[in-house]
């Protein structure tokens, strides 16, 4: 396209948005809104995944071990966990030090061990680290064994969350896609509205021989621009809502790991500005193919 | 300094069946149309008009002479039969070449379908912005063609501040802006006092003598028989006289 078709195109774009400035804002904040709430999910789908991960790695399942297991049956009984499939790393942690770490993660509540120190009641324990998906298995193994008196796993919290991520997921993908088509719908609209505005020009266009694709383009450059617009300002209420639920998750859940915002958006903004013009080329070739037969 | 409409110098093909010994511009061959209500428009029209012709097209109301009209220009398509524009038949013409046919055709309507928020020079130029001419040949072309229709003056005004004939003038300029072969004029006096309407015909005679095939749809009987040109009347659909420069009487 030359250039100075280009400048005819967007100067008539321009116009027209201008010429329905109700039902362009409309459509901008619609745009906008859809957006915002994709892009949060997008958010709280990035910060699970990595939340997930970080769980992940804390994937351990403690043996108690019985009070009377000698220190070789318990080298034996570690080689044995240590070659099941899935298994990281197997580490004996004595009861002494059970209590210390107890103690440790009370914090200022340790007083309430004041005067245990000289029993413990606290059991000697192997901490073992295994894959996610071999979790269940090592655990139910671990304890049918010989001197293992109790087993905790963790794994459980991991496979609930597992399952409210997908649920999270498939409703997040299905409010997406409603939420996509109520903004094409409404790009539609208001391009509709457009061409009917300038119903006299696109005729005359017609019979004096502007091509198909001539009389359509500030059409697709309007849309456009208003996708465009909607997702710049969804992305500017993305990064403030972020910012708030960073400050709130600093002050109640300090040790959940959140993704940086300027790294997030850098990797967010380009397919956010990207999916907005898709939305607005979508809505218009909708209305365009209703409402101007050319 | 260009032509203001180019004279085709094109070779007529020889033997082709124009009649006249030049080239067809428009051809029709038992061309029927029917519209979807069931109303005939045109009924097995045969008809060939050649290069440089003017062609006043008469009849009562409901002839058919806006259908013929609107066949040239391909906005419509026959039921039945051929038609011919420029040596191309229009029902094999694809949608996107439309546009190229429609720069060879000017139109020219009753009521003059400017736009009212664009001055008399936007609306000529609208016509060659749109399709894709440079803004260089745009202020040649837009004052030449304005001149031509004796409107040069009125270039900043726009189209209510004119006078219904001006209009119209305006309107013909748009036309040739594209320096079109054919120029069509559906009742293009129909709003104007007889005055007036002599002068809209003037000019259609003058684009005429420049090189340009012309087809006049009229309801202007007086006009149409002080001009001796060809004349072919409609009635029902179909052509019930065809009278080569002839002196037009009203056959009733
Ligand atoms: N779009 C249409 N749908 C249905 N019937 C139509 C349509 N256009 C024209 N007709 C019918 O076709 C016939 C010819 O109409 P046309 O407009 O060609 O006549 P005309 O000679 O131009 O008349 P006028 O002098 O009043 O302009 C008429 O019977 C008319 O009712
Ligand atoms: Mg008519």
């Amino acid at each position: 396209m030359p250039f100075r078709a280009l400048l005819y195109h967007c100067r008539e774009a321009l116009r027209g948005i201008a010429r329905n400035g109700f039902m362009s804002l409309a459509s901008v904040t619609t745009v906008a809104i859809s957006l915002l709430v994709l892009t949060l999910f997008l958010l709280l789908g990035a910060n699970l995944a990595n939340v997930f991960t970080w769980v992940e790695e804390q994937v351990q399942i403690r043996a108690f071990l019985a009070d009377d297991l000698t220190e070789a049956r318990r080298e034996l009984l570690m080689r044995e966990i240590g070659r099941q499939e899935g298994v990281r790393s197997v580490t004996f942690i004595h009861k002494d030090q059970a209590l210390q770490e107890l103690a440790d993660r009370l914090g200022t509540d340790a007083e309430i061990l004041q005067g245990v120190d000289s029993i413990n009641p606290l059991p000697h324990t192997l901490a073992i680290e295994v894959e996610p998906e071999h979790a269940e298995r090592v655990a139910e193994m671990v304890a049918g064994m010989e001197g293992v008196d109790q087993v905790s796993e963790k794994g459980e919290m991991v496979r609930r969350l597992v399952a409210v991520t997908r649920v999270l997921r498939w409703g997040g993908v299905a409010l997406m896609a409603l939420l996509a088509v109520a903004t094409v719908l409404v790009i539609s609209n208001t391009i509709r509205l457009t061409v009917y505005a300038r119903r006299q020009e696109i005729a005359i266009m017609k019979l004096v021989g502007a091509t198909d694709s001539f009389i359509r383009a500030p059409f697709f450059i309007e849309g456009m621009l208003l996708g465009l617009a909607g997702s710049l300002l969804s992305v500017g209420g993305a990064w403030w809502a972020y910012g708030y639920a960073m400050t709130l998750a600093a002050d109640s859940v300090p040790f959940l790991p959140m993704l940086p915002r300027d790294q997030l958006f850098a990797d967010l903004l380009p397919a956010l500005v990207a999916g907005g013009a898709l939305l607005g080329v979508l809505g218009t070739n909708l209305s365009i193919k209703r409402f101007l037969r050319v | 300094m260009m032509p203001l409409l180019a004279i085709d110098s094109s070779a007529g093909r020889p033997g082709s069946p124009g009649g006249r010994g030049v080239a067809p511009m428009i051809e029709m061959y038992d061309v029927s149309v029917v519209f979807p209500n069931g109303a005939r428009g045109l009924h097995k029209v045969n008809l060939r008009i050649a290069k440089g012709e003017f062609v006043f097209l008469v009849g009562p109301s409901g002839a058919g002479k806006s259908t013929f009209i609107r066949l040239i220009y391909r906005e419509i398509l026959p039921t039945s039969g051929q038609v011919y524009v420029l040596g191309r038949n229009l029902a094999r013409l694809r949608r996107r070449e439309v546009p190229y046919l429609r720069r060879e055709v000017g139109v020219v309507f009753q009521d003059f379908k400017l736009l009212n928020d664009r001055t008399v020079y936007d609306n000529v130029a609208f016509a060659l912005q749109v399709t894709g001419a440079s803004p260089r040949e745009v202020r040649k072309r837009v004052p030449a063609v304005l001149e031509m229709v004796g409107l040069a003056h009125k270039a900043t005004c726009y189209p209510d501040e004119l006078a219904g004939g001006e209009q119209q003038r305006v309107s013909v300029a748009r036309a040739i802006a594209n320096n079109p072969r054919i120029v069509l004029a559906d009742e293009p006096t129909g709003n104007l006092d007889p005055d007036t309407a002599r002068g809209i015909v003037e000019l259609l005679l003058d684009i005429n003598r420049l090189g340009a095939t012309v087809v006049v749809a009229t309801h202007a009987l007086d006009i149409v028989s002080s001009h001796r040109q060809r004349v072919v009347e409609l009635r029902d659909g179909r052509v019930v006289r065809d009278v080569e420069r002839g002196l037009y009487r009203r056959a009733l």
